[in-house]
């Protein structure tokens, strides 16, 4: 019964006019029917079209391209590799940001929105530049990674970034990262730091907090970064050229994830 | 609130380290008084900053970018606002479906964006030009303007808007005086969010982008497509150094994770 | 004729029925009190005055005039939010001036008439503090000032005071009330808190899931309960099941050992319904066993064991000796201290 009294505010705006709602959305409406639906519309009709060297698009009814896209392999390894690339994305990402975002919180006040705003930083950083950066620290076989590994001795032969699935993965899960760090800090924001205490104060040691307690109450969080970090598509690392045919890749920026206003 | 181990922090030291990489990279590459690319081994040049001005095509795609941003962003708002309101406010039917709808441009890849807008403003007569290019950023950049505008006007009180109806405010007054300046720091951050996301742009752009209206990430992709001198290393660093600066003062006014995680609340 | 009436009436959200059958006439210059649980309709009824709702069926006027008719921006009834609702963008004076603003009352005497409001509720200096720079004390007061400056026919005020601690709250009742009395507004305050509506109002009306429970002065709701919900609502009482038996002349009530020459009307089983601190310790009476005794400074608290279920006595701290835990007493009251009602006692 209590929820009637709180919710009478809520109620009382609702009241104001049924129509009131569709008049406020219309505009916005008929901007999406009319320059992306229809567009979208258009598109889906164009792939049962025939196109021809010479003829151009003849406006007729075939399921010649879909069948295409069925049948011939090239289409098939072509999707297949970008679903690899997005799993591989999605869990280097979710590996290596989650541990980030942990730590991150449990820094100080100043250093914390100090990393904050070095993580996330890239996010707005045009993405030609990025990649250009990565192209820079890939580059051949004597880029700089490869340098400060073998230096370092942990690889004998420098491992071929350039134009290969593991260079690919890399530059997208820079790309995606900052979404993960916060996602997963916007999760962790809404933990009671008391309930890590709690658990201490019950003999668990910080494994099993990290394991018992944190986890399972920033899964939510991390899965909504993992679902935006798969829908994002290979940025294709500067490829002169060649990059029409590989290039039906499309990059995608994805969501601010962390907040559901619902 | 505990501190992190010696291992947390060398993790933390490694991992900023990787995400700064490629950015400062770029940067010094920029200075570099070589002729190619490589890093600045005898001494720093400015002479790739330099060439820039020669280049007119860059500076002018520059404008082009800043200009689509700002006007789009703005048009954005402009549907977006009453939109927000109204899914925050009301429950209506199709509400739900509205919301998805206004926040498919997230779903949909920007290569069928950019196919099907090309054809679609071709098939209306508007390819190439600059009209079609703001139409097409409307609509990528739509779902951050509303998000936060959303996320503001969820969080607002709604008994301060029924203060001002009981005191004689309505309508345009009542949006203008109370509700607008109550909404204005997700509206601000939305505009923010959304220029950024369409100053950014090149998959969908290099679709819709003619001569005279190519924008900055078009410039250069075209441009590394045909030669890679560090002059393209220098143009980067240009706008990280506008981009940083931008994210400075966003933060120190607003706060960058606000803007980010899209709590427009006025609260704090 | 009342200056402000509510003629039956009702309010549905969907097939519940939140306020139904709600009759009140308010007289001119009347504190009107709205007291119940939450979820009783109290707010939704204020709501409906305000215009914020529309009701499903009846009416309401205001000097005979139908208020459903008029849009709430034009109404010209000022509220306090329970959250005050303050624009937090503008500051204080800004707040107070916003509805003579929308009135174009002259920028003059706009600035004059928001000075007097401030400094009535003695925010005088704090013109230029925003909102969130100020205690919630503070917000109160400003809130209050900007329902008071544009002459409200109503003053509605909803919940003020419940985001306050206990001895703001305290002192806010007292000015809010010495406001009142000085400007002679109509106000309906609607509350949860008994002690609130009893020190506040004229009259309080009591509701109950959605429908009204009494309407009295304080006193009467108090020591004249027409419901049992309205005597467990308004304090402790201790309710005993009790029979009036007619068979007999003079006929009694009885509950237990105790018994007195009935009342006049009612027979059968009943509900005796007394106040803790009107039950004193005598040698005839119900009888009882003391469970508990706790010492509360200027009074005793007495929980007891009696024939006809748990009682609770309330004794003043007088210095005379009390009875101690396990001692077997009587309980006595004075006939004119209790109420009876048709029903067993639930």
């Amino acid at each position: 019964m209590s929820a009637v009294a709180d919710t009478a505010p809520q109620a009382a705006a609702k009241e104001r006019g049924a129509r009131a709602p569709w008049a406020m959305t219309a505009p916005a409406l008929m901007l999406f029917v009319g320059v992306l639906l229809i567009p979208l519309a258009m598109t889906v009709l164009l792939s049962f079209h025939d196109w021809g060297q010479y003829k151009g698009i003849e406006p007729v009814f075939i399921l010649k391209n879909w069948h295409e896209i069925a049948t011939d392999p090239y289409y098939a390894e072509m999707f297949w590799r970008t679903f690899r690339i997005a799993i591989l994305t999605t869990l280097l990402t979710a590996v290596l940001g989650a541990p980030e975002a942990y730590i991150l919180n449990r820094m100080s006040g100043r250093w914390k929105s100090f990393f904050l705003l070095v993580i996330l930083g890239p996010l707005l950083i045009s993405v030609v530049a990025r990649t250009l950066g990565w192209a820079l620290l890939f580059g051949g076989n004597n880029g700089l990674v490869n340098k400060l590994l073998m230096s370092l001795g942990v690889i004998r032969a420098p491992i071929p970034f350039m134009f290969t699935e593991t260079g690919m993965v890399v530059a997208l899960a820079h790309v995606m990262m900052p979404f993960m760090v916060l996602s997963v800090w916007a999760a962790l924001q809404r933990l009671d730091p008391q309930i890590e205490n709690a658990a201490m104060s019950l003999g668990a040691g910080p494994v099993t907090i990290v394991r018992r307690i944190v986890m399972p109450q920033i899964m939510p969080g991390c899965c909504r970064a993992r679902s935006s970090c798969s829908r994002c598509r290979p940025a294709p690392l500067p490829r002169p050229r060649s990059s029409a045919a590989a290039g039906s890749r499309s990059r995608r920026r994805s969501p601010m994830t962390s907040s559901s206003t619902r | 609130m505990r501190r992190n181990g010696p291992l947390a922090l060398i993790f933390h030291t490694i991992f900023v380290t990787v995400m700064v990489a490629p950015i400062l990279v770029v940067c010094l590459v920029a200075f570099t008084p070589e002729g190619h690319l490589s890093l600045p081994t005898n001494g720093f040049s400015l002479r790739w900053f330099r060439t820039i001005a020669n280049y007119p095509e860059f500076v002018h795609a520059f404008w082009v970018s800043l200009g689509l941003g700002a006007l789009s962003s703005f048009v954005a708002l402009l549907f977006a606002v009453p939109a927000a309101l109204a899914i925050a406010r009301y429950r209506f039917r199709g509400r739900d479906a509205l919301a998805a709808l206004f926040l498919s441009p997230l779903m949909i890849p920007h290569v069928v964006l950019g196919i099907a807008f090309l054809r679609f403003f071709t098939s209306v007569g508007l390819s190439g030009s600059l009209a079609a290019l703001i139409i097409a950023h409307v609509i990528i950049v739509f779902p951050f303007a509303l998000r936060l505008t959303l996320a503001a006007a969820t969080g607002m009180d709604l008994s301060v808007e029924m203060a001002a109806v009981s005191l004689g405010a309505n309508g345009w007054t009542l949006f203008r005086r109370v509700t607008l300046p109550l909404i204005l720091p997700g509206v601000i951050s939305g505009w923010a969010l959304a220029f950024i996301q369409s100053f950014d742009d090149l998959t969908m752009t290099v679709f819709l982008a003619a001569p005279g209206t190519e924008t900055l990430p078009v410039r250069m992709f075209l441009y590394i497509q045909d030669n890679i001198d560090p002059l393209v290393t220098s143009v980067s660093a240009c706008v990280i150094a506008i981009t940083m600066t931008a994210l400075i003062l966003l933060d120190r006014f607003y706060g960058l994770d606000r803007v980010l995680a899209g709590k427009g609340d006025t609260g704090r | 004729m009342a200056y402000l009436e509510l003629d039956r009436v009702a309010k549905q959200f969907g097939a519940m029925t939140v306020v139904d059958g709600f009759s009140l006439a308010v007289g001119k210059g009347e504190f009107i009190s709205f007291l119940g649980p939450s979820g009783c309709g109290k707010t939704t009824t204020l709501q409906m005055i305000a215009g914020f709702l529309d009701p499903t069926r009846g009416a309401i006027r205001l000097e005979g005039k139908d208020l459903t008719a008029i849009h709430p921006a034009k109404r010209g009834l000022g509220i306090v939010f329970q959250s005050y609702a303050l624009f937090p963008h503008m500051t204080a004076a800004e707040n107070v001036a916003f509805g003579l603003e929308m009135r174009n009352v002259p920028r003059s005497e706009r600035a004059e008439r928001v000075r007097t409001a401030l400094a009535m509720v003695g925010l005088a200096g704090y013109e230029d503090r925003h909102p969130r720079r100020m205690s919630g004390g503070q917000q109160q007061r400003v809130a209050l000032a900007r329902a008071l400056v544009i002459k409200p026919s109503v003053l509605l005020l909803d919940e003020p005071l419940s985001n306050l601690d206990a001895k703001l709250r305290e002192e806010m009742q007292i000015e809010l009330r010495q406001i009142q009395r000085t400007i002679g507004t109509t106000t309906i305050l609607v509350t949860h808190d008994q002690n609130e509506a009893m020190s506040l109002s004229d009259r309080i009306v009591v509701m109950s899931q959605g429908r009204i429970e009494q309407i009295g002065t304080p006193q009467e709701t108090y020591e004249r309960p027409a419901s049992a919900f309205v005597s467990q609502f308004l304090g402790k009482t201790n309710d005993f099941a009790a029979t009036i038996d007619r068979t007999s002349a003079p006929a009694r009530l009885t509950a237990g050992s105790w018994s007195v020459p009935a009342p006049a009307g009612l027979s059968g089983p009943v509900t005796v319904s007394v106040r803790p601190e009107r039950i004193g310790f005598g040698d005839v009476g119900l009888s009882a066993k003391i469970v508990t005794r706790i010492f509360q400074g200027n009074h005793w608290l007495f929980q007891c064991d009696s024939e006809c279920g748990p009682a609770i006595v309330i004794r003043q701290n007088d210095g005379q000796a009390q009875p101690s835990e396990g001692e077997a007493v009587r309980l006595v009251w004075r006939p004119e201290d209790m109420s009876v009602r048709a029903g067993a006692a639930a």
